[in-house]
């Protein structure tokens, strides 16, 4: 019996020893058949510029509304949720240091072959800009500086600081001139590739739109950063050749759509299944007292009497829906429509301004004006003859601000968000109003300043979100402090 | 490792005894008092020797002794032990001891053991206690029978899946349901669900729930240390379930059991039936913003009327702000008449019973014919099962059909072996969405609504067409529901898992204290789900579907050798073992979200990209085990054990030992004994044990989106900061426990004490998103717990011929308390466990696990909500605003018997655990739930503090900034449907119910014998889930509290969104030996 028992211990640790052999597979076995060997930049970059485009085109209320373009008309809009959350505005947040991080991986990724790479690195840090500045203009101060820097071999900052605006508006402008000065030393021979949902593998249109974004920028900071925005512009205009810009239509950075689920154009989307919006009061009410050749591309007439009829902002109830006005068919109707990040009417917009201003921009505000219009007319399918019928008319150049800023205004449509930089900057169009039942109250007489923080900054970074919140004096989240270009007064 | 591998030899060798000479021979058999029948393997030992043997399969017996060797003991499981001189034939006969203290109760692994020798609580629920009310499935069955034991159900919908906590919660991870093993071997339990696991998704059921109750002999339920032997396996407990063998009778018995119940409806939410659909319409509204009209030409100009569900007023207004109805208004709506092109008003009326009448009676049945054949060297169980169920929503229903095989062959006296296998089918037509989804009809029927909807014309009408043949999808709503009927007759989710899991184990027995095992277990499933979707306005306008297909497979070897010896005082078990595991995972899934032809469901009809997506995960491990017990003098025990893993997830392999001890002084000091004290049994244990965690965490990858764009593969990183070091979490537990008998053992207590340090939680860490990653897997954490388990037996009545009452009293509690989450992250306070609509259950440094934060009222100082100018509250973000653990759970069972008839019934009980709802929160908003119309509210202005929430103070600020008592008006529409706060839907979720009675009737021995074949025969008139008896005052909607979100894993806990209410079932139960 012994013998036998002896002869058991032996299996016993034969098995025993089997078992430790065998687990050498053990690596093999945990790695994940799924995923993929490699990220091939091209297709990093289409996610994040298809993201980015999800995230912020499927926007119609929230900024639509601050902007005075859309307002709700079955669920009225008592800013209810105006509230830290990590869904609607949470998403573009997160859609922000999310993309940031993808498009660090393409930088870290050709960080070695960086020379044969240059397009696609170029590319990727534009739209790190990009992204930043979305950001920046919709929160004010935000990590930045300390952003990014979580992994411990870069640094293990999980705790990051908010930057203020006035250090983030510089080292954008610096870091997007850097590269327009990488830029028009010479393109690379790289292909951006397929992922380059944006301009279709064109650099060149990279580094317009890179300028461009400058431009923007800069106009944006004109009242409070003047001498980095007449730099800035000035250097720009005065070497167009050096810092090419957005100058037709069939440049416009528009992210176009696939006539397919899950990416139809995101407005379009909203329709197949909810019909909750329709065109705000002030907004039609301009557009007709203007006789604005580009009303009936902006909105579709009520059915009821085939009238433009505006709805107003958070009224205490429902209208009869078919009374109301709609958003116009070209901007809600088409599968494979459009989400607008930057029109080539914007750049003859902010230079007729800084010409208005004083800056050497090689044109007068008139002709810049005059330029943005018809670009902006022909962007709505109006004919020549109506776009010089309205110049000659309600929207004849009368050398003020206040002419470029309101057409601006209509010009922007659909890119909401610009419109409600444009809107806190320069208080037009002056007829904006907020929720007329806010769940504030009488506390604020104008649309929020800013966007909430999200719910996992309270989580998760709250010391750092609370001392943002006390520095930049935020109330309820969102008012309180206007942004640092935002001057204007008598708002709260 | 190697000091691992020597501790193992260790406890092997200490097995090793030596065999010393013997002299005359004494032969003889033992029986059993019951039936005559041989007893197999009963225990002969010479007292104050080692020298012994054990009955054969005829329960004969020949034994040396030595001269002078004057008593025998004699011993067997379930019998009382004798001791009888020496003579040299002895034809012994044992009687049966119906006392629990020598219960055998089967333990890791599949050994059997006296429970009176074990070091630590386990709990075992028997076949006829888990069947006798005629519960559907298993985890129905277990709710509230074992004492530190949660079962949550997930809503009354057919098929839905439930959750399993063992001694409360103490894990980070989603899934910490305990492992299941089915006659030695794990299956898989986990549920699949499609969906987002936060808003909605269907649950297509429990695993557990492939096993018909009526094949199973007993669960048992380790606990704690218990489980060590399971290691890395065991740390969210393990439920041990024996199916049935043919052990028994010797011959061939047949048996049919089958029972029916009707299904209905028994805890309908509190709506309001005072107020119909549309906005601004109450007397209050009328009063202030009617400018003098009649209340009816308020309510039709200005509040409500349907054209034809776009064109109106309000019409596509999903709420209930309307005007009052049932006073004579007469307004258009959907179902009246249309007389030439205009509709016509008509009488505004409430219909209060139209939820109840949208729900059928159900009926469940359940039929189990089994086979049983025992002989002298086999015995073999074969069952054929069919069960059908349909739910209380129509057009849902589950069926199951399975067959169950055991069978146990003795070859000779060295070798046999053992076959168990099971196989189940279960299809469902239809099974309920939950959640917020389009596919579960539960939010516009009774949170997002109208109330005076009429079921009957939506049921007449729902599959109305028009010339064309095309649906008009007549509806209330055109907006944004489907009508009811139409969702749950084309909008349908079909299920059919095919389940098979078997084991088999060859033995081989050279001598009779030494026994091998070589064992496989191998359990599969092959699921499909596919969910149609004709239209939906919200998720699918133009129809699609989904088609998921799941595989599973998991395979275990085990090598087991075990000894078992007696010397002299001293018995021992030995046994080594060492396992070989592998479970690969497969899934795919197709479907199209837009169709070109409604109703088609396949490929080809696909419109636009299809939906399409593949993934996989592998796990293997092996393991090496020994466990040990020691006994002395059938008064102390000592069992040790100890096992170690390796895994394919995790880089190191882990060791987990454990030791316990139990001693019995009634034994052991003969004086303790007596009339009072009949049985003492004080035990303690050690263990540490561990829980795995799923594959591919320790690295990160780049995945494609599921679908491309213009047919450019969309890649990203992972944004989650993987963690190549990860280990298992642990688990150091210790209890001690004390058992008490007395009056013989008519009252019998048991409680045990236990603690718990769980730690290196498997956590994935939520960051701000700002820092390069959305979230990071740590291993840290600590979270103590402690709890007590009583139970309390007591066999208060016992008279033969007369009336027997036993009455049974579980009740346990559990305290936990986050130590710490990761000390070198200090910002790291909270961690999140589940969340759904801006609330979040989170594990937080100092308080127990789960406790539920949202935006809270924002209080001053002194505790006075802060209302805002409107008069609404003001909310804080980020408070603290419920506590999801229960205090306590309690179970009272009383089974009652008089000569053939028993009955009894059983009452489950919970206190605590607070529950946000979903349903609450949008029937407040959407004015549908009584609350909205209490203290009548509606008709006037309202100040808060004054006319709602009155049992709280109200501030509003004053011109200097000063909090003063609130005096602002606002008016109910506004306070409810855009002035709530999460806090106000979190209810406290105790409830008192009466799970189960029944009544049965045996027919007595005189009245079968007159029916030839019949041997037994039992009737029983059943119920389950019988009534909600009491449910705390916070709970105003009156939900079922044992419910959850729309995920059945840890994601759901402390959530109810849009539950299916649950139902009552009633019936028969019909059992026939033959």
């Amino acid at each position: 019996m012994e013998i036998k028992i002896l002869k058991w211990f032996g299996l016993s640790l034969i098995t025993a020893a089997l078992i430790t052999a065998c687990t050498g597979s053990f690596d093999e076995i945990n790695t994940d058949p799924d995923a993929l060997p490699t990220g091939p930049a091209t297709n990093i970059l289409g996610n994040v510029l298809r993201t980015t485009a999800t995230q912020h085109g499927g926007d119609m209320d929230g900024c639509g509304t601050f902007a005075g373009y859309i307002v709700k008309i079955q669920y009225m809009d008592y800013l209810g949720g105006l509230i830290p959350s990590n869904n609607g505005y949470g998403n573009r947040w997160y859609n922000c240091y999310w993309g940031n991080t993808q498009l660090n991986t393409i930088l870290e990724n050709t960080a070695n072959e960086a020379d044969e790479n240059q397009n696609i690195r170029w590319a990727a840090r534009i739209w790190q800009n990009f992204l930043w500045l979305y950001n920046v203009d919709s929160w004010g101060d935000m990590p930045y500086t300390e952003a990014l820097k979580g992994e411990p071999d870069k640094g293990g900052i999980l705790l990051s600081k908010f930057d203020t605006q006035e250090e983030i508006y510089p080292a954008i402008l610096d870091s997007l001139k850097k590269i327009a000065d990488e830029m028009a030393s010479g393109m690379g021979d790289d292909p951006i590739g397929d992922g380059d949902f944006l301009f279709g593998d064109d650099p060149l249109m990279w580094q317009k739109f890179c300028n461009s974004m400058r431009l923007r920028a800069a106009m944006r900071i004109s009242a409070v950063a003047p001498d980095l925005a007449k730099t800035t512009i000035e250097e720009i205009c005065g070497d167009l050749a050096k810092y090419p810009l957005i100058t037709m239509n069939d440049e416009n950075a528009y992210f176009r759509w696939q006539d397919s689920a899950p990416y139809f154009e995101p407005w379009y989307d909203n329709s197949r299944t909810r019909d909750d919006h329709g065109l705000f009061d002030i907004f039609i009410d301009h557009l007709q007292e203007m006789e604005d050749p580009r009303l009936p591309a902006i909105a579709k007439p009520a059915t009821i009497d085939n009238q433009y009829h505006g709805f107003e902002n958070g009224a205490k109830s429902s209208p009869q829906l078919n009374t109301v006005s709609r958003i116009g068919a070209m901007y809600r109707d088409n599968p494979t429509g459009f989400t607008p990040f930057y029109k080539s009417c914007e750049t003859y917009y902010i230079i007729a301004e800084a010409a208005m201003l004083g800056y050497e921009v090689g044109m007068s505000a008139a002709e810049a004006y005059d330029k943005a219009v018809r670009l902006s007319m022909e962007d709505n399918g109006v004919s020549d003859a109506n776009a010089t019928a309205y110049l000659n008319g309600k929207g004849k150049w009368d050398n003020t601000k206040e002419r470029i800023w309101w057409d601006q205004w209509v010009a922007l449509f659909k890119e909401n968000h610009e419109a409600w930089c444009l809107y806190r900057r320069t208080g037009v169009p002056t007829t904006n109003y907020p929720s007329l039942n806010s769940i504030y109250g009488s506390a604020h007489n104008d649309q929020p300043f800013r966007l909430p923080y999200p719910q996992n900054q309270y989580n998760y970074n709250r010391e750092q979100v609370e001392l943002a919140v006390e520095n930049q004096g935020i109330d309820d989240f969102a008012w309180g402090a206007q942004l640092w270009w935002d001057t204007r007064t008598g708002v709260h | 490792m190697q000091i691992r591998l020597f501790c193992l030899l260790v406890f092997l060798i200490a097995g090793i005894g030596l065999v010393k000479a013997q002299t005359t021979n004494i032969t003889g058999s033992v029986v059993s008092d019951d039936n005559n029948e041989p007893v197999i393997g009963a225990t002969l030992v010479i007292k104050g020797t080692t020298l012994g043997t054990v009955t054969d399969v005829n329960g004969k017996f020949s034994l040396k002794v030595p001269s002078g060797a004057k008593i025998l003991s004699v011993s067997f499981i379930g019998m009382k032990p004798l001791e009888l001189p020496i003579s040299p034939e002895m034809n012994i006969v044992m009687e049966s001891d119906a006392q629990a203290l020598d219960e055998v109760i089967v333990t890791g692994l599949g050994i059997s053991r006296e429970k009176k020798s074990l070091g630590y609580a386990v709990q075992e629920v028997n076949s006829d206690e888990l069947t006798k009310a005629g519960q559907m499935s298993l985890t129905n069955s277990l709710a509230g029978k074992v004492a530190g034991v949660q079962v949550n159900r997930f809503g009354g919908a057919v098929g839905a899946s439930s959750r399993i906590s063992i001694r409360g919660n103490s894990s980070f991870s989603q899934e910490q349901q305990p492992l299941i093993v089915v006659d030695g071997i794990p299956i898989a339990n986990d549920t699949k669900r499609s969906g987002d696991n936060t808003y909605s998704g269907v649950d297509y059921g429990s695993g557990l729930n492939d096993i018909n109750p009526e094949d199973i002999e007993s669960v048992t339920v380790l606990k704690g240390g218990s489980a060590a032997i399971y290691g890395m396996l065991a740390g969210n407990g393990v439920i041990l379930i024996t199916t049935k063998s043919g052990k028994g009778k010797d011959g061939i018995t047949v048996s049919y059991d089958g029972n029916f119940t009707i299904d209905r409806i028994s805890a309908l939410p509190k709506l309001q039936n005072e107020y119909g659909q549309g906005s601004g319409g109450d007397e209050y509204h009328w009063n202030t913003m009617g400018a003098g009209l009649t209340y009816q030409d308020y309510a039709i100009q200005e509040v409500f009327k349907w054209v034809d569900g776009f064109n109106g007023i309000n019409e596509g207004y999903d709420e209930s702000w309307g005007p009052r109805l049932d006073i004579g208004l007469k307004l258009p709506q959907y179902d009246s008449p249309v007389i030439n092109g205009e509709r016509q008003a008509t009488d505004w009326i409430s219909h209060p019973d139209n939820i109840k009448d949208f729900f059928e009676t159900g009926y469940s049945q359940n039929h189990t014919l089994s086979i049983q054949s025992q002989s002298e060297k086999s015995n073999t169980r074969a069952s054929l099962s069919y069960r059908d169920q349909t739910g209380t929503v129509p057009n849902t229903d589950q069926k199951r059909y399975s067959g169950q095989f055991n069978t146990d062959i003795r070859l000779n006296e060295y070798v046999s072996f053992d076959m168990n296998a099971n196989y189940t089918r279960t299809e469902s037509d239809n099974l309920l969405g939950q959640g917020y989804g389009g596919n579960n009809p539960i939010n516009g029927l009774m949170i997002w609504s109208a109330r005076q909807i009429n079921m009957a014309t939506l049921k007449a009408n729902w599959d109305e067409k028009d010339i064309n043949g095309n649906y008009t999808y007549y509806n209330w709503n055109k907006n944004y529901h489907m009508n009811p009927y139409f969702t749950i007759y084309e909008n349908t989710n079909s299920l059919q898992r095919d389940r098979f899991f078997a084991k088999t184990s060859l033995f081989f027995q050279p001598v009779k204290s030494l026994k091998f095992e070589g064992r496989l277990g191998f359990d599969t499933y092959n699921m499909k789900t596919l969910e149609r979707h004709y239209k939906d306005y919200g998720d699918y306008p133009d129809g699609g579907f989904d088609q998921r297909i799941y595989k599973n497979t998991e395979l275990n070897l085990d090598f087991i050798a075990s000894f078992n010896k007696i010397y002299g005082d001293f018995n021992v078990f030995v046994l080594a073992g060492a396992n070989y595991r592998n479970v690969n995972y497969e899934y795919d899934r197709m479907g199209a979200s837009a169709l070109t032809v409604p109703g088609a469901y396949t490929m080809s009809n696909k419109s636009g990209d299809p939906i399409a997506e593949m993934d996989h995960s592998r796990l293997r491990s092996n393991s090496v085990y020994s466990t040990g017990s020691l006994g002395w003098k059938n008064q102390l025990y000592l069992d040790l054990s100890a096992r170690n893993d390796w895994s394919s997830t995790i880089s190191e392999s882990f060791f987990y030992p454990s030791v316990s001890l139990s001693w019995l002084p009634t034994e052991s000091l003969e004086a303790l004994k007596g009339d009072l004290l009949s049985f003492l049994k004080i035990r303690g244990g050690w263990a540490e044990i561990g829980a795995a965690t799923s594959a591919y965490r320790n690295r990160a990858y780049y995945y494609a989106e599921p679908n491309s764009f213009k047919d450019v593969a969309q890649v990203y990183k992972s944004y989650v900061f993987p963690n190549a070091g990860l280990r298992p979490e642990s688990i150091r537990t210790w209890e001690i426990g004390i058992e008490t008998g007395f009056f013989d053992d008519r009252l019998h207590t048991d409680i045990a004490y236990y603690r718990k340090m769980s730690e290196d939680q498997i956590m994935n860490v939520s960051t701000s998103n700002v820092v390069g990653f959305s979230a990071m897997v740590l291993n840290a954490g600590k979270i103590r717990s402690k709890g007590v388990e009583i139970q309390l037996r007591g066999d208060i009545l016992r008279s033969k011929g007369g009336l027997n009452w036993t009455s049974i009293l579980n009740y346990s509690r559990d305290r936990s308390k986050v130590l710490e989450l990761e000390p070198d992250l200090p910002s790291l306070t909270s961690y999140q466990l589940g969340w759904t609509w801006g609330i979040a259950n989170q594990a937080i440094i100092g308080e127990p696990w789960g406790v539920l934060v949202g935006d809270g009222y924002a209080r001053t100082e002194d505790g006075a909500i802060k209302v805002n100018e409107s008069g609404l509250i003001v909310s804080e973000p980020s408070k603290k605003i419920g506590q999801v653990a229960p205090d306590f759970l309690s179970g009272w069972r009383n089974d009652f018997s008089v000569k053939n008839l028993s009955f009894g019934f059983f009452l489950d009980l919970r206190v605590g655990g607070d529950i946000w709802s979903q349903s609450m929160s949008h029937s407040y908003a959407a004015g549908t739930a009584k609350e909205t119309v209490k203290n009548t509210v509606r008709e006037r202005a309202i100040v808060a503090g004054r006319d709602v929430m009155t049992d709280e103070r109200f501030v509003m600020a004053d011109a200097n900034g000063n909090w003063v008592t609130n005096t602002i008006e606002t008016d109910a529409q506004s306070w409810f449907e855009s002035g709530g706060v999460a806090e106000m839907y979190v209810f406290d979720g105790s409830f008192l119910k009466l799970r189960e009675a029944y009544i049965s009737y045996t027919l007595p021995k005189s009245v079968l014998s007159k029916l030839n074949y019949i041997n037994k025969a039992t009737i029983s008139l059943v119920g389950s889930n019988l009534a909600l008896l009491w449910v705390h005052d916070s709970n105003t909607l009156r939900l079922d509290p044992e419910t959850g979100g729309v995920s059945s894993d840890t994601r759901g806990v402390g959530f109810e969104q849009a539950s299916v209410p649950s139902s009552r079932s009633i019936g028969l139960k019909l059992n026939l030996t033959f």
